[in-house]
């Protein structure tokens, strides 16, 4: 029995062996016969379905696609009008999940070419406003299933005639529309959360809201490329105009107070809450409508030349000028009610609006660069510098509410008020750049810049209109920045079988400002030092097999120290870093291949916590050790895929896929004071594709698959699972 | 008749071993080549001279390139930059060039990940551009054939964030009241390539902002956290526990503010 065990393993060695051996032989054929056809030009139908369990639009959000789509995935057609003009058509379409492409293109020999298109695709969000343990309440906007689109058009013609300079004329017009999610303060206790030992809302806490966008952004481009003897020169000309308006909406309704028992309480200590449900003391409905809009155009004007004054020497210079002119608005209206003796009263309570104003900024920019190098070195000097100067200036009227309760009549105090800001400065920044290949197999290189800049700022805020503002509303500074950033690299290429490469780097920057005036917060210097190493090794220890792996680890520190009055350094951040990646490919024959994939982060950042007393302080103000809202905030995750694909048979190849992503940086401290925002999921997806040739003109694709994905962030709320289906089928034109 | 399929580990042995070689010998029957992506079944490395035959625009300027630093070559001691990341080329220079025979990094991020292993997985990430949707490219953000690589750095024209505020023009500014992290860079908020947290933000909460807003504490003792004022004013206790400095309608304009110098609207 054990001899025939023994046979068996022997003859599946031997075959395995062979077929290995014939594998590769076939592997270096250079026309393989049974290759799938390369199609010049195509046309891809497809189509993507779902079956899902659990929160569809988490899975639009997550998977950056509809629960299912059918179209025109890919089409490529290329083809020659005559002996010197060719066109190009390209594009895709796939319905539901809005993703568009259309781009033509014409180009003619010795003369220039024209090209049009259209692109879109779409961003989907969750409408997700977080998840809080305490009361398990799921803050979420219906509906759910939000999305913004990015639309871009384009129309693009060149000309360049030999000999002649070459001349580019461009046209975009950009947009951006739809909602999104997001999160703002509000009235609300379906949190919970008991904050510094207040459990209605004398504090504010978070509720979903959403953001309608509706931006647009036009370019029009012009530029110019010519070469007169040995120096090459470009300008360029750009018109931009924006205009944006974003809004934001958010609604508190009545009831949204106290209408649970507080987990955080024992039971002796409910009532008081429970009391706090009636009507006298719900909160009101407040509706909130925010927008944000921008009208502005900016001027470009650019220019560079590159100068060859031998084969080792190069002199580059550019210079640019940016006028920039934004007209902007504002409005933050506050709908909100209040019980009176005569019924619930509709007030607007302080609230800015009607905010009108303009910032305008010219902004210079110029460099040179002397670029030596031969064959084994090269050196690049480099000065540039930066002028800058912006002002602004705004009004708005400030609205105040009292309300009457007798009477219920409200009474609203308007106070225009007006504001103006100035920001003026330079800034240089030496470049060294140097490169040595003149060791063997290996390659040096390095780099070092140093920005200092030096800029006088100027504002008041927002004040009574037509008065002198107040010295509490002015704020000068003379800020001065530094931010050296250097690093120093090598490539070794040992032979075919290693290749190590690694880098250091460092970056020490510096900002200070040490104005004057009465708030501390506006003035202080910030430091920070952050340096690190990347390194890379390629082993390909045979022709089939290669390892590739890839170590980035980076610390740092930075360190705040207040002006006014004067307040010793004291470090405000300890971030470190570990990334550690590694791809494997193995190809042991022509007929099958193995891929492999990992990443593993390990990444913290410590601020305050826990370097904060822990000593309780006095009166009523928790400990800072008791409140611990600051845990270190890690940013740990592991992801991982496996690649398979192998030959089936003339007509036929599998694909195998698998992915998978977890991060575990909940912390069970945050739950019962704040919204844990820590991410805590796992992720997990497994597709198996059929590839089959159905002819020399169309070749087909078929996917089915397995998604599931769990997220105790959302407590589960966003959890999804299920199979997935896709088919396509790739004809030739 | 009563058949049961009993699994035993000579079961899985034998039959693992009967269908690997099942399928090798499927392979046998067919003269096709596989390989991982980005690879060209059945091409040879020919150098960057050849390329730069038809392709001299964008090899003419490809020294002042960051990865013309690392200086690659071939087996043979060639100058083998573009194939670095176009794949071997003998494939597309013998057909005279075309898709089909040569690697196109602008439609497939698995190019940059050959070396960059680590992005791969930031863009596996929850929140990040869509770059492996394909509707965001790796050279929508970086020039690799010329200057640096990361865009408004050392000596470029443009401005860092012009790379991101080209298409986020809501947060380009000039404000009324600016925010001084935009001197660092959009990147010293945003994980561009990929983050854990909404935003792709760095840091998940008030972290985020403690990282340089923080007053030294009046009594080091007190546990305290004061932001802005060192003093009763500062005490931040409450408000971080009412959410991220940002979203809770306190700070709200990180980017700049039209309205509130504190970054308010």
């Amino acid at each position: 029995m054990q001899a025939n065990a023994f046979s068996l393993r022997r003859c599946a060695a031997t075959l395995a062996a062979l077929t290995l051996v014939i594998g590769v032989a076939r592997g270096n054929d250079a026309s393989p016969s049974d290759a799938f056809p390369n199609f010049d030009n195509y046309v891809k139908i497809g189509a993507f379905g779902t079956d899902l369990t659990g929160n569809e639009a988490a899975f639009q959000a997550r998977a950056r696609q509809a629960t299912g789509t059918v179209g025109i995935e890919d089409m490529y057609f290329a083809k020659d009008l005559d002996k010197t003009t060719s066109m190009l058509i390209d594009g895709h379409a796939l319905a539901i999940t809005g993703d568009y492409l259309a781009k033509f293109l014409v180009t003619k020999s010795d003369v220039g070419s024209v090209e049009m298109g259209y692109k879109s695709f779409r961003t989907f969000y969750d409408g997700a406003g977080g998840f809080f343990p305490l009361n398990k309440y799921w803050s979420t906007l219906s509906p759910e299933d939000l999305h913004v689109d990015r639309n871009q058009f384009w129309a693009e013609a060149k000309f360049h005639l030999p000999n002649q300079p070459e001349f580019i004329v461009r046209y975009s017009n950009e947009t951006r529309s739809g909602q999104k999610d997001s999160t703002i303060w509000g009235s609300s206790d379906f949190t919970g959360l008991s904050i510094l030992g207040a459990p209605i809302t004398q504090y504010r806490k978070m509720v979903p809201s959403y953001l309608n966008l509706d931006e647009r952004h036009e370019t029009l481009e012009l530029s110019a490329t010519h070469t007169l003897g040995n120096t090459t020169l470009n300008a360029r000309l750009a018109w931009e105009t924006v205009d944006n308006l974003d809004t934001r909406f958010v609604t508190n309704f009545p009831g949204e107070v106290i209408p649970w028992a507080i987990a955080s309480l024992p039971s002796a200590s409910q009532p008081a809450a429970k009391a706090l449900v009636s009507p006298a003391n719900w909160n009101n409905q407040a509706v909130t409508v925010q927008s944000d809009g921008i009208s502005g155009k900016t001027f470009t004007a650019m220019a560079n030349s590159t100068t060859t004054f031998t084969d080792k020497i190069q002199l580059l210079a550019g210079l640019s000028y940016q006028d920039i002119n934004n007209d902007f608005t504002g409005d933050r209206p506050i709908t909100t009610s209040t019980p009176t003796a005569v019924g619930v009263v509709a007030v607007t309570p302080n609230t800015n609006q009607g905010l009108m104003g303009n910032t305008s900024g010219d902004i210079y920019t110029g460099f040179v660069t002397l670029d030596m190098h031969n064959n084994n070195w090269s050196v690049k000097l480099s000065l540039k510098g930066d002028d800058t100067y912006t002002k602004s200036n705004a009004n708005l009227t400030n609205y105040t509410a009292a309300t009457n309760t007798t009477t219920g009549v409200v009474t609203y105090t308007a106070t225009p008020q007006q504001e103006y800001s100035r920001v003026k400065g330079t800034s240089w920044t030496p470049t060294l750049d140097f490169s040595y290949a003149g060791l063997s197999q290996v390659t040096v290189y390095g780099s070092i810049s140093d920005r200092s800049g030096d800029f006088d700022k100027y504002y008041a805020t927002p004040f009574t209109a037509g008065t002198t503002p107040s010295a509490n509303n002015l704020e000068f500074n003379d800020q001065k920045d530094k931010h050296l950033n250097m690093n120093l690299g090598a490539n070794w290429r040992q032979s075919s079988l290693l290749s190590l490469r690694a880098e250091v780097f460092h970056k020490d920057e510096t900002i200070k400002d040490p104005g004057y005036g009465i708030d501390v917060a506006d003035f202080y210097e910030l430091a920070s030092q952050f340096s690190g190493v990347k390194f890379t090794a390629i082993v390909k220890p045979m022709d089939t097999l290669t390892s590739t792996t890839r170590y980035i680890y980076q610390k740092g520190k930075m360190q705040v120290t207040g002006f006014q009055p004067t307040f010793p350094e004291y470090d405000s951040c300890d971030a470190e870093n570990n990334t550690i990646s590694e791809t494997i490919d193995w190809n042991p024959n022509a007929q099958f291949y193995l891929q492999v994939n990992a990443n593993a982060v390990f990444n913290t950042i410590k601020t305050i916590y826990p370097r904060a007393g822990t000593v309780a302080a006095a009166g009523s103000t928790p400990a800072w050790d008791a409140n611990q809202v600051l845990q270190n905030a890690n940013n740990n995750y592991f992801t991982g895929s496996v690649l398979a694909g192998q030959v089936l048979t003339k007509e036929d190849d599998l694909l195998v896929k698998f992915t998978y992503y977890k991060a575990s940086n909940n912390d069970a401290k945050l739950a019962p004071i704040t919204m844990p925002y820590g991410a805590n999921a796992e992720e997990s997806a497994v597709s198996v594709g059929l590839k089959h040739k159905f002819s020399a003109t169309c070749v087909g694709d078929a996917k089915v698959g397995y998604i599931d994905s769990k997220s105790d962030l959302t407590g589960g709320n966003t959890n999804f699972h299920g199979p997935m289906g896709y088919v396509s089928f790739t004809f030739a034109l | 008749m009563n058949m049961r399929l009993h699994w035993t580990k000579q079961t899985l042995i034998y039959g693992g071993a009967a269908v690997w070689g099942l399928l090798l010998i499927s392979c046998v029957a067919a003269n096709r080549a596989v390989l991982a992506p980005p690879q060209i079944a059945g091409a040879t490395y020919v150098g960057s001279k050849e390329c730069a035959q038809c392709h001299e625009e964008v090899t003419t300027h490809f020294a002042s390139a960051s990865h013309a630093k690392l200086g690659l070559k071939d087996a043979k001691g060639n100058d083998s930059s573009c194939e670095g990341c176009h794949g071997p080329g003998s494939l597309h220079v013998n057909a005279g060039g075309g898709r089909g025979t040569i690697i196109n990094p602008k439609k497939s991020p698995e190019t940059c990940f050959q070396c960059h292993l680590d992005k791969r997985g930031q863009f596996q990430l929850p929140y990040t551009h869509p770059v492996l949707a394909g509707q965001v490219s790796c050279v929508d953000c970086h020039d690799v054939h010329s200057g640096n690589a990361i865009r408004g750095t050392g000596t470029d024209l443009a401005a860092q964030n012009d790379t991101c505020t080209k298409c986020h023009t809501q947060q380009k500014g000039p404000f009324v009241y600016s925010h001084d992290a935009m001197k660092e860079g959009c990147v010293a908020c945003h994980q561009p390539h990929g983050s854990v947290n909404q935003k792709m933000l760095v840091a998940r909460d008030a972290n985020l902002c403690v990282r340089c807003h923080l007053m030294a504490p009046a009594t080091p003792s007190s546990g305290i956290v004061n932001i802005g004022n060192n003093d009763t004013a500062g005490n931040h206790n409450a408000r971080l526990q009412q959410g991220t400095c940002w979203s809770a309608g306190c700070h709200e304009a990180p980017h700049g503010s039209n309205v509130n110098n504190h970054l308010r609207r």
